[in-house]
């Protein structure tokens, strides 16, 4: 079910009115949050039950036979990462495979044609499958003991609120967490408020709203608009897809705080960075830090001097690519980035920039304009229609304001309040590292010492108004689809 | 966000709610109070129509036009009291084979007059509308879950619909302003606009027919389901909704739409054409009917039929 639904409503509220009689036991606690977590997968589809416990079993079973037979490790973890990442490539990449199978045949003038398939994509199946995977590697690596209670292992791999798209948790931080009781702190229990009022309505209000917009632009094969316009529905889905992706992992932190666990932080204010580097460490910081602790670090990371460091960044960001879609736009997003990455290491463009007081707030429109086009890749259906807008973007021989008025006032209004907030986030940010304080944690810009609770209350209502009255039309998730 | 060290969560969390929870009830009250909805929850409507199976002497069928020209109840004065009679009409609704075979499965088996009228829109014989931009399949592609709860919670979750800007206008205008709709539990919404905007529905068509055309095969297909209607015993009307001279003319240029050539076939496939005057009715966006123009189609059509009807007894 959606968190922005009307089951959900009623499906939180008894949730978390049944929480506290269930919590205080381990086993019951475990299956509390199973039922319930299977509930609220289930609801989609309850067939998507099978593959989670399938695989859940598999990891778990492999884990433990690990333990006990540690002479046949390699063997065991093979099978636990055939098992998930061939169900990961059944399920989201059988059509990918087949479909470009055709191509190549059609290309050499062969005459074999493989039979288009493609299955319904489970929900959530790239993000447990990789939960599953950290933990097989992880307990390969004696990193972790494995845990002994079938029912302490589902409850870290389907806990609700990050099931269907994250925060990808490691099993090290949540099972220790899942062990405990643990009665949440005011603080956990305002705060994990403050992020589900605000996840919602980066979601409803501000994700929702922006996409209308975003989808009429890129519902042209061949678009035709400006580039002024272009640059703006640009800035539209990069917000559309933060304010999306964050929102959740917003909610989905503030509902694991109301239960006293914590979640980590999975975006921050990625807009703001001043390289490629920052940027990685602020956007999908779960996913990145997977990607860089299970691929970028086994094939060599950086340890191996510059080259291998390249190579290994560039696999890392070639498999990411591919991980959030089946098509090669999403392989061309992700070699863009490691092109960037490539760049920035190599030349170090942004220092002699970062020295000079108004070249250094250049820094981050240089990094946030090659952001943008990376996006259109990563947004586009085809590569012919990424590779016509972004001629788009460059072409200064159309009028820049021919186009403009296709664009209606409600997104354009919540381009400017998300752009506002992060703009002041900037301010903030600036601020701070001009003051030579950690900004390690930026928070909002509202936050610290800036916000009396008062003010801070008042945003909050705000927020849950315009959220039920000012949401858009309603929709999943993007990154329902990966 | 700012944590301050010793509070109680709860008591904050609380006020927010409730003071939130206040406000919400009092936005919605003003929506209500100025609202420009009235009738059945427009969500009921939605969602009712498509739970309707089996229960009909006259159906009609169509898109917008449709649903907002046609009203069962002045049908039922005219054509009789004991007649029951839906409108199944939907926004951008085309004629494709899913939405016609649902239109075959709302007769009552033992109705004796089955009576189909067809509100032929160039925009209903499309491709995209017959299959893609479809209000009818978008609904019942929704989740069935989702579609109960639609029909069972409609009037509170239309307490909580997002506010459009012209809700914004008419609460400011304290009602007198706005898109006024009444819905009817036949099927009818009764339609109007202050201030109207004759022309408003021309910009939408130009881009609508720069981009598709009236496919043979919707029509092709439509006329074959019309042939297969009347030797079941369905007496199959269809008329071309009026709407203003403006939008007349872009759709006879750009549409690829052949109203004699349609009419022609759809006599032989054995429709029977109801002809209008197109002039007499009045639309408020150039597209769609304002009610007393609805309710005088409906009177016309009504007693076209019936003409129609005591013209066949005589010859009988």
């Amino acid at each position: 079910m959606l968190f922005n639904s009307f089951i959900f409503l009623i499906f939180g509220a008894l949730f978390y009115w049944l929480w506290p009689h269930f919590k205080n036991k381990e086993e019951r606690r475990y299956l509390f949050l199973i039922i319930a977590s299977f509930i609220f997968y289930g609801w989609w589809d309850w067939r998507f039950i099978f593959l989670l416990v399938a695989n859940g079993l598999l990891v778990y079973y492999t884990a433990i036979a690990m333990a006990e037979f540690p002479r046949f490790k390699k063997g065991w973890l093979s099978l636990a990462l055939l098992g998930n990442l061939g169900c990961l490539m059944l399920f989201k990449y059988l059509g990918f495979f087949t479909e470009n199978i055709n191509s190549i045949a059609h290309l050499f003038g062969l005459s074999l044609h493989v039979s288009h398939l493609s299955l319904v994509l489970p929900l959530g199946i790239s993000f447990f499958t990789f939960e599953c995977l950290s933990y097989a590697v992880d307990v390969y690596k004696d990193e972790l003991k494995p845990t002994r209670s079938l029912l302490h292992f589902f409850a870290f791999l389907s806990l609700f609120p990050h099931l269907i798209a994250g925060p990808i948790i490691r099993a090290s931080d949540l099972l220790p967490q899942l062990k405990k009781v643990i009665n949440p702190t005011e603080v956990q229990k305002w705060e994990g408020y403050k992020l589900i009022v605000f996840g919602f309505f980066k979601k409803v209000v501000i994700a929702d709203n922006l996409a209308p917009a975003v989808n009429a632009a890129f519902s042209t094969p061949a678009p035709e608009y400006s580039m002024l316009y272009w640059w703006v529905i640009m800035l539209m889905f990069a917000f559309q897809i933060f304010c999306d992706f964050s929102g959740y992992s917003d909610i989905a932190r503030g509902l694991t705080k109301w239960m006293g666990y914590e979640l980590p932080v999975n975006f921050d204010h990625p807009y703001v960075s001043r390289s490629f580097r920052e940027f990685w460490g602020r956007w999908h910081i779960s996913l990145s830090t997977w990607f860089r602790d299970y691929v970028y670090i086994p094939i060599g990371g950086s340890k191996n001097g510059l080259l291998m460091g390249l190579y290994a960044m560039w696999v890392t960001m070639l498999v990411s690519g591919f991980w959030h879609g089946a098509a090669w736009t999403f392989v061309i997003w992700g070699a863009l980035h490691a092109l960037y990455l490539s760049v920035e290491r190599l030349t170090r463009w942004q220092q002699p920039l970062e020295k000079l007081p108004v070249l250094r707030h250049l820094v981050v429109l240089l990094i946030l304009i090659q952001v943008l086009v990376a996006w259109v890749f990563f947004r586009a259906a085809t590569f012919t229609q990424a590779m016509a807008i972004v001629g788009l973007l460059f072409d200064f021989s159309h009028p820049a304001f021919r186009s403009l008025h296709m664009l209606k006032p409600f997104p354009l209004f919540a381009l400017g309040i998300i752009f506002l907030w992060e703009f002041l986030v900037y301010i903030k940010v600036s601020w701070a590292a001009k003051r030579r304080e950690e900004t390690l944690s930026i928070g909002g810009p509202i936050g610290g010492r800036f916000a009396p609770v008062f003010i801070e209350a008042a945003v909050l209502l705000l927020m849950i108004v315009a959220s039920v009255y000012c949401r858009g039309p309603g929709g999943a998730f993007i990154y329902f689809q990966f | 966000m700012h944590t301050a060290q010793t509070f109680s969560a709860n008591k904050r969390i609380f006020m927010v709610s409730c003071l939130a929870a206040l406000l919400i009830l009092a936005v919605g009250a003003l929506k209500w109070r100025y609202g420009v909805e009235h009738g059945v929850d427009k969500n009921m409507f939605w969602s009712g129509k498509i739970f309707w199976n089996k229960q009909f002497d006259v159906v009609m069928a169509g898109d917008s036009r449709t649903y907002r020209g046609l009203s069962p109840a002045i049908f039922q004065q005219i054509l009789g009291a004991h007649q029951r009679i839906g409108n199944f009409g939907f926004s951008s609704c085309g004629f494709g084979a899913q939405y016609l075979s649902q239109v075959g499965n709302l007769f009552d088996p033992a109705s004796r007059q089955k009576k189909l009228i067809l509100g032929i829109t160039p925009g209903a014989l499309t491709v995209g509308n017959a299959t893609i931009n479809n209000g009818y399949l978008n609904l019942i592609r929704q989740d069935i879950k989702d579609l109960v709860i639609m029909h069972q919670f409609g009037p509170l979750l239309s307490f909580f619909d997002p506010l459009a800007p012209t809700d914004i206008v008419s609460i400011v205008h304290h009602g007198k302003t706005g898109y006024f709709q009444q819905y009817h539990p036949d099927g009818w919404i009764a339609s109007a606009k202050i201030p109207e905007h004759p022309d408003e529905a021309l910009g939408p068509y130009i881009a609508t027919w720069q981009q598709q055309k009236v496919s043979p095969q919707v029509v092709a297909s439509l006329l074959d389901r019309v042939s297969g209607w009347t030797k079941q015993g369905v007496q199959v009307f269809a008329f071309s909704p009026p709407t203003s001279a403006a939008l007349h003319e872009i759709e006879r240029r750009m549409s690829g739409f052949d109203p004699e050539d349609f009419k022609k076939r759809f006599e032989q496939a054995g429709g029977i054409w109801l002809d209008i005057q197109p002039g007499k009715y009045h639309s408020y966006d150039g597209s769609h009917l304002r009610e007393d123009g609805a309710r005088r189609l409906s009177t016309d059509l009504a007693q076209a039929i019936r003409q129609h009807e005591s013209l066949a007894y005589q010859k009988d």
